[in-house]
C-alpha cells in the first residue's frame, strides 16, 4: 500500500492536513490545484473531500477549469470522470466534493457521484442545495475532525433519526453549525447531503477502498 | 474562528455587469407591490415542479410589518420570498416534500416556539420565528431580532425539531446586540450595488438582496453595514452560466469600503 491521499481543494484547506494526517492519511492539500491536476492526482487517492463551487453535473477548480461527470471530451481545462478507464479510481474510498448542487444530475454533464462511483469509489456524497457563505469550509473541517476525533462510520442510513444520529456527517454538519458566522437559514442548506454506496464505513484505520 | 471570504475565483465574461444592472433595473416601487398571492403564484410559475400554490402566509417580524411570505404548494414544498416576490429560500428537494410526514409544520412551529421560550427566554420575544424544512425528518426555525427601522441586528437563535421523535433541540443562540452610535447610513443602496457590480471578479455574479444590518466586526464593535447578498457564477462548457455558491460582501453604509473581511 502506498501512500493514502486526500486532496481537500479550494481555500483555507491546511485544516484538513493535521486532522487527517493523524488519522493516517498521508494528507495532500492544495488550494491552487488545476482540474487536471485534481483529476490525475485522485487516481492514487484514498479519500478525495474537495471545497470548491459547483453546479449539477460539474465542479470548478482554481483556476477555472473543470471536472465534470459525463458528456464530452476531455481537454486541457475540461475533465469528464465518465472517460476515466473502469478502474482508475477503484481504490477511492470517500469522494466528497462539497459544494452547490454536487449531487443533483444535470442533463448533459451527468451526475458526479454516480459517474464517481461507477469507476469505483466506495461512497459518494454531494450536495442537492445552493451552499453558503462559510458552510462548506467549515463542513469540510469538521468531517476532518471527525474522522481524527471519533470512530463513527460515514454516515448513517436514510429516514433514520436524523439530528442525532452518531456519524462523521452529523459531526461535521453540528460543527459547522456551531461556528459558522452564517445565518441559520443558510446554514441549513448544509443538510441537504446525499449518500450514495457504503455509507456505514469508518474511515480508520487508514486504508484505500476496494474494488 | 475561521474566517474567510471567498471560495474559489469563479469564471468571468465581459456581460455580467450589464446582467446584473438589468436585474435590479427593474425594481418595484412601493405602489405597484402586487399581493401576497399574485406573488405566490408567480413564483411558484418560476418552480413549477413544487406544484400549485396552497397557502401563502405573511411572517411578521417584531416590528409588525412582514418580512418574508411563507408559500405552502399542494407538494409540500415550503418556499420564502421576500416582499417584492423574489425567492429566497426553499424547503429542500421537491421528492422529500413530496413525503407525507408525521408532525405538521403547524405542531413543529408550536413546540419550537414553546421550546425557546422556555429555554431562552430572552429570544422568546423575537416573535414568529422563519421555518426552514431541510431533510425529511426534520424542521429548524429560526428566529431573527430586527430593529424598528428593519436593519437586523444580532440577536438571534434555531431550533431544530426531529419530525419522528419530536425531539428539540437548540442549535445556536446570540444573545450579543452590537452597538451603533448611528442608524443613519450615509452611502445608499444604489451606491453599494454600482461599487458591486463595478468589481471585475463579480462580473459573473448575480445579486439577490441588499440589505441593511448591524454586524460586529473582529474587535467586537458594531458596524452599520450594507450586506450585499449574491450567488457566484458557474460557466458550463456550453456556454450557459448558472448561479453557484451563495455568498456575502459586506460595504461600510458609512464610508462604502469593503470591509466583508473584518466581519466574515
Amino acid at each position: 500500500m502506498g501512500h493514502l491521499n486526500t486532496i481537500p481543494m479550494g481555500y483555507q484547506l491546511t485544516w484538513g492536513e493535521g486532522w487527517l494526517d493523524q488519522s493516517g492519511y498521508n494528507c495532500y492539500s492544495s488550494t491552487t490545484l488545476s482540474a487536471y491536476a485534481w483529476y490525475t492526482n485522485m487516481k492514487d487517492d484514498a479519500l478525495c473531500i474537495s471545497v470548491s463551487h459547483g453546479a449539477p453535473g460539474v465542479i470548478v477548480a482554481n483556476d477555472s477549469s473543470k471536472i465534470l461527470g459525463k458528456g464530452g471530451s476531455n481537454t486541457s481545462t475540461l475533465w469528464y470522470i465518465k472517460n476515466m478507464s473502469s478502474t482508475d479510481i477503484a481504490d477511492l474510498l470517500l469522494f466528497m466534493p462539497i459544494g452547490c448542487s454536487t449531487g443533483v444530475t444535470h442533463s448533459t454533464y451527468g451526475n458526479l457521484l454516480g459517474e464517481a462511483r461507477g469507476k469505483g469509489a466506495d461512497i459518494a456524497i454531494g450536495w442537492e442545495e445552493t451552499l453558503y457563505d462559510d458552510g462548506p469550509p467549515l463542513f469540510g473541517m469538521g468531517f476532518c475532525r471527525a474522522v481524527r476525533y471519533t470512530s463513527y462510520p460515514v454516515d448513517s442510513p436514510p429516514g433514520r433519526n436524523s439530528g442525532e444520529d452518531n456519524d462523521c456527517m452529523q459531526y461535521a454538519f453540528d460543527y459547522m453549525w456551531a461556528n459558522s458566522e452564517s445565518t441559520p437559514m443558510r446554514k441549513a442548506a448544509m443538510y441537504s447531503w446525499v449518500t450514495q454506496g457504503q455509507y456505514g464505513q469508518v474511515l480508520r484505520p487508514a486504508r484505500y477502498g476496494s474494488w | 474562528m475561521f474566517r474567510t471570504r471567498t471560495l474559489v475565483a469563479a469564471a468571468v465574461v465581459a456581460t455580467t455587469a450589464v446582467v446584473a444592472g438589468a436585474v435590479w433595473a427593474g425594481a418595484v416601487s412601493l405602489s405597484e407591490v402586487p399581493s401576497a398571492q399574485e406573488l405566490a403564484v408567480d413564483a411558484v410559475k418560476r418552480m413549477p415542479e413544487v406544484g400549485s400554490v396552497q397557502s401563502v402566509e405573511e411572517i411578521v417580524a417584531p416590528n409588525g410589518r412582514a418580512q418574508q411570505l411563507e408559500v405552502r404548494t399542494d407538494r409540500g414544498t415550503i418556499l420564502w420570498l421576500d416582499q417584492v416576490g423574489r425567492t429566497i429560500g426553499s424547503s429542500g428537494a421537491v421528492a422529500r416534500a413530496q413525503r407525507e410526514l408525521p408532525l405538521s409544520l403547524e405542531s413543529a412551529r408550536a413546540e419550537a416556539t414553546e421550546f425557546v421560550a422556555s429555554q431562552y427566554p430572552d429570544l422568546g420575544q423575537l416573535g414568529s420565528p422563519v421555518a426552514i424544512k431541510v431533510s425529511e425528518d426534520a424542521y429548524i426555525f429560526a428566529w431573527d431580532e430586527r430593529s424598528d427601522e428593519g436593519i437586523r441586528l444580532g440577536r438571534s437563535a434555531s431550533v431544530r425539531v426531529n419530525l419522528k421523535s419530536g425531539s428539540l433541540r437548540g442549535y445556536s443562540a446570540k444573545y450579543d446586540r452590537p452597538q451603533v452610535s448611528s442608524m443613519v447610513p450615509v452611502v445608499d443602496e444604489r451606491k453599494v450595488r454600482s461599487i458591486f457590480a463595478s468589481d471585475p471578479d463579480h462580473r459573473l455574479d448575480t445579486i439577490k438582496a441588499v440589505t441593511l444590518e448591524v454586524r460586529e466586526d473582529s474587535k467586537g464593535a458594531g458596524r452599520l453595514v450594507w450586506c450585499v447578498d449574491y450567488r457566484v457564477g458557474l460557466t458550463y462548457p456550453d456556454g450557459k452560466v448558472v448561479e453557484s455558491t451563495g455568498m456575502v460582501q459586506f460595504f461600510d453604509a458609512l464610508t462604502g469600503s469593503d470591509i466583508t473581511a473584518e466581519l466574515y
